[in-house]
This record gives C-alpha cells, sequence and structure tokens, in this order.
C-alpha cells in the first residue's frame, strides 16, 4: 500500500477522480429517475381522478 | 491443434451461432439496423462499452503507456464525462425522434437530403478506412495464433466479421458484442493478478517501474498542450460517433440509456485502468521491447499461462471485432439505407431494403481488404488512419449534431460548412500544424465557428423540422 502512495497522486489520484465522477453520475442518474417520475404522476392525476 | 486452436475455434462457433439467430430473429429494417429499439440497459450498455474498447486499448494504449508514462493515463477520465454528457444533455433530444442511423436524423432535423448525403459519403469514407486499420491488428494476431501469412489472416478476419455481420445485421452484432465484452473483461481480470505476481508483488512493481522508467509517474511524458487536446479528442469523438450516437436509437427508453451508459463507464473505464496495470508489468517485464505495441502480445504468450495467454489473445481479438462490426453497420447503413435506398432506389419493398442493407455491408467489408491486398493503405498510413478517425468524426458531427438539438437557428448550410470545414481543418493540421495539438482543436473550433457563422447568415429552416426536436410546451 504504501509503495501505492508513494508513486503519487498522478497514480491514486486518477482512481480517486474516477470514483467522484461515478459517484456523480450515480447521484445524477438517480436525481434525474426521480424527477421523471414525479413529472410522470402529476400527468397522470387527471386520468386517475376522471370517473 | 493446440489451445490457441480450440480457444479461438470455439469462439467462433459461437458468433456464428449468434448470427445465425440473429436471421431469424430479423423481420424489418429497424431490426437489422437499431435490433428493434428494444435493448434493455444490459446489453445497451455491453455494445456501446464493447464498440468503444478496440484494438487501441489493447495494442495501442499499452504501447503508448509503455512509452510516456501513466499520465497517459488521465486522458481515461475524458471518457466518463464524455457519457455523462450524452445522457444529461444529447440523448434526451437526440432521441425525441427515433431514426435510424446518423444522416438520417440530420436529414431530419435540418430538411435536407443533401446533408444526409454529405454526412453519409464522410462517414463511409472514414470507416471504411478506419476498418482497413483494425483488419490489419486482425492479421497480425492470426499470424501470432495460427501462424499463418498477414494477408490470409486479413480474408479470414473480414470473412468470420461479415458472415455474421450481413445475416444478422444490429441484432448479432449486439450479442456478439455481449459475448466480446466478457472475454475482455475475464482477459484482463484474470491477467492483472497474475503480471503482478510475475514482477514479484505489488510493492516490487511499483519499486521496478520506476527504477527502470523515472519518469513513468512524472507528467513530464506527453506536453501538457497535447494531453488535454488529445483529452479533448477522446471527450469529443466519444460523444459524436455515429457508431455510438445510433446505440441511442437502438436502447429503449432514456431511463435505459442512463442505465445503460453507467454499465458501459464502469466497464469501458474499468478494462482501461486494468490495461494500464499491465502496461506498468511490462515495463518491468520487458524494459527492451523494440516497440510499445508488442507489449501486450508478450504478456498473452510469455508470461501468462498457455488457457490464459489465449484467452488475452481472444481477448484482443474481441476488441477490434466489436468495434469492426459495429462499424461495418454504420458504413453498410451510410451506402445502403442513407445513399442506394433514399437518393436512387426509395421505393423498395421491405424484403428488397433488407436484401439492399445486406449486400451494403458486403461492398463496405470488402472494400477494406482488397485495398490492402493491392498495397493501398499499409504501413505508416493506417496508424495515422486510426489516431484520425475520432479527430475527423468529432470534427464533422459534433455541431452539426449537439447544436441541431439545442439551437433552432442551426441551418442545413450551416450543418453543411461545419462538416466539410472541420473534415478540411482536420487533415490541414494534421499536414502542416503543430504536433503538440491534436487536430481535433482546430478541427472543432473551426466547425463551430462555420455551424454558427453560416448559419446566422441562411434562411432559418421550416417550423415543421423544428417541431419535433423543440416542442411547445
Amino acid at each position: 500500500m504504501r509503495s501505492v502512495l508513494d508513486a503519487g497522486f498522478i497514480f491514486w489520484g486518477l482512481f480517486l477522480v474516477f470514483g467522484f465522477i461515478v459517484v456523480g453520475y450515480l447521484v445524477w442518474m438517480l436525481w434525474a429517475e426521480g424527477r421523471e417520475a414525479s413529472s410522470v404522476r402529476v400527468k397522470a392525476q387527471p386520468d386517475e381522478e376522471a370517473p | 491443434m493446440s489451445l490457441h486452436h480450440w480457444v479461438f475455434g470455439a469462439y467462433f462457433l459461437i458468433v456464428f451461432g449468434i448470427g445465425w439467430y440473429s436471421l431469424r430473429q430479423t423481420r424489418n429494417e429497424t431490426d437489422y439496423w437499431i435490433a428493434g429499439g428494444k435493448l434493455g440497459w444490459v446489453l445497451g450498455g455491453a455494445t456501446l462499452a464493447a464498440t468503444h474498447t478496440s484494438a487501441g486499448t489493447f495494442i495501442g494504449t499499452i504501447g503508448v503507456m509503455y512509452t510516456v508514462g501513466w499520465s497517459f493515463g488521465w486522458l481515461v477520465l475524458s471518457i466518463p464525462l464524455a457519457y455523462w454528457f450524452v445522457a444529461a444533455v444529447l440523448a434526451p433530444r437526440f432521441t425525441r425522434v427515433r431514426k435510424l442511423t446518423l444522416p438520417a436524423f440530420l436529414e431530419t432535423r435540418y430538411d435536407s437530403k443533401g446533408i444526409r448525403g454529405l454526412s453519409s459519403v464522410i462517414i463511409l469514407v472514414a470507416t471504411v478506412v478506419y476498418i482497413q486499420a483494425q483488419i490489419v491488428a486482425g492479421g497480425l494476431i492470426a499470424n501470432i495464433v495460427f501462424g499463418v501469412p498477414i494477408q490470409w489472416g486479413m480474408i479470414g478476419f473480414t470473412v468470420i466479421l461479415l458472415a455474421y455481420t450481413v445475416i444478422g445485421g444490429m441484432i448479432a452484432v449486439v450479442y456478439t458484442d455481449f459475448v466480446q465484452l466478457i472475454i475482455m473483461i475475464l482477459g484482463v481480470v484474470l491477467a492483472v493478478p497474475l503480471a503482478i505476481r510475475q514482477v514479484g508483488g505489488v510493492h516490487d512493481l511499483f519499486t521496478y517501474v520506476q527504477a527502470v522508467n523515472p519518469l513513468t509517474f512524472t507528467w513530464e511524458g506527453l506536453p501538457g498542450t497535447l494531453l488535454f487536446t488529445m483529452g479533448l479528442a477522446f471527450m469529443l469523438g466519444s460523444v459524436a460517433t455515429p457508431e455510438k450516437l445510433i446505440r441511442l436509437y437502438a436502447m429503449k427508453d432514456m431511463a435505459t440509456i442512463r442505465r445503460g451508459i453507467l454499465f458501459a463507464i464502469l466497464v469501458i473505464t474499468g478494462v482501461n485502468l486494468l490495461v494500464f496495470i499491465l502496461s506498468l508489468a511490462s515495463i518491468v517485464l520487458f524494459p527492451v521491447l523494440p516497440t510499445g505495441d508488442l507489449a501486450m502480445p508478450m504478456i498473452a504468450l510469455a508470461v501468462l499461462p498457455p488457457t490464459l495467454g489465449a484467452l488475452m489473445l481472444a481477448a484482443i481479438t474481441s476488441a477490434m471485432m466489436s468495434t469492426v462490426d459495429s462499424l461495418l453497420i454504420v458504413a453498410g447503413s451510410a451506402l445502403s439505407y442513407d445513399l442506394f435506398q433514399n437518393l436512387v432506389h426509395p421505393k423498395a419493398t421491405q424484403r428488397q431494403k433488407i436484401m439492399v442493407n445486406r449486400i451494403g455491408i458486403l461492398v463496405v467489408g470488402c472494400i477494406p481488404v482488397l485495398l490492402l491486398l493491392t498495397g493501398v493503405g499499409e504501413g505508416e498510413l493506417v496508424q495515422f488512419i486510426v489516431l484520425l478517425f475520432t479527430a475527423l468524426m468529432a470534427s464533422a458531427f459534433f455541431m452539426p449534431v449537439v447544436l441541431g438539438v439545442y439551437w433552432r437557428r442551426g441551418t442545413k448550410e450551416g450543418a453543411a460548412a461545419a462538416m466539410v470545414g472541420g473534415v478540411a481543418a482536420t487533415f490541414l493540421w494534421k499536414g502542416f500544424g503543430l504536433e503538440t495539438i491534436d487536430p481535433v482543436l482546430p478541427g472543432f473550433l473551426i466547425s463551430a465557428v462555420l455551424m454558427v457563422g453560416v448559419s446566422l447568415l441562411t434562411k432559418p429552416p421550416p417550423e415543421e423540422a423544428l417541431a419535433s426536436f423543440f416542442p411547445r410546451s
């Protein structure tokens, strides 16, 4: 582990930044899906109330 | 028969079986070109990842890193950022109208058959020549595995690719991509621990790498401007190449696209990072190779046990085939669907159309190998073309596609000028420009200026053409 850290930020920073990007994408994806689901519910409301 | 023959024999049989299965699943043009537009996120993401991962990842990337060090690895981050841009910005509007090809999208958006013809010709020429470069790599692998002359390897490789792509179209490509992706992942996941063990463990790997090449973990291997502009080329190319855009149409909805792209990001970047580790091992194990491109074949043949070595060679072959079959679909559709059917014979029946589509793929698949056998496109020219392909696609299509779905004022004249200007600027910079700046930067900038400038000077497109992409809410 120490030798990995000794290689410097140029080495382990690449994995770290990639991890941040993946987490960021995941959060954005969940937000986008939540937003889509809520807009579908809003659009569906009049039909649900219709007799 | 050696182990290598058995592994490759089994691999080719599976690929043929998928081609035969796909023939029976293909009923119309939508099936043939975009797999019916019903792919789920696993298959959709897998075909995107397999198409993106080419021989360049397994041979070219490891070769460059072997030579210039770890700084080159940071370019890989442009890939997840580019796909995030696709998922968040481009795909929601690009898929509002589902077409079968990129030129067909451009025709609909800009209300112009000329734009469709022009984009088809650019795709056709660039793609056919790019396939040529990949087929040369296929010939080399066949030479290593089977001991046949490189020319015979190229012919055999082309025949196998055409056999399943012509009959099965996109459905065959998607399923073979899935199998090929599994082989690629297995190859690198199993090879990395064995290569590290061969070196003596993680600690020894880092100690020896720094001893053999002290520049490996520094930013001095590549000039900063080149690193930045190459990253830009990867990013724009990941967004704007037709073989990737068309996969957005193949997936069933936006939720599927978002998940498929997450899957693709994890696999593409993950495979690249593992290949980078292998490149470190190769620096220690083979410190004096004549060219870095030999690093991966040397690991497969001299470091890994025979079974795993055969799997690694199959992984390299898979990477090439999964890219070439997708390019065949793109080039074949440009020739038969966008040029022939659209401009020459628009009233063909469904049966005739599928027949013409198959002939189109057959023709574009034979051209590269025929050119190579007659001596056109050998040597340095091939490498030159591979590096240029991404820059050309990005310079030609990024602006017409992205501004096409975000800027109502974009016109067919602006799009045409952006495509022609972008391609010309890329070629000119490659020939006469600074070597420390990738040609994508001038190509992209010229394309952007022409797209905006010419559009503002010409008549706006008709409202009917815009209605689907810019609905009035």
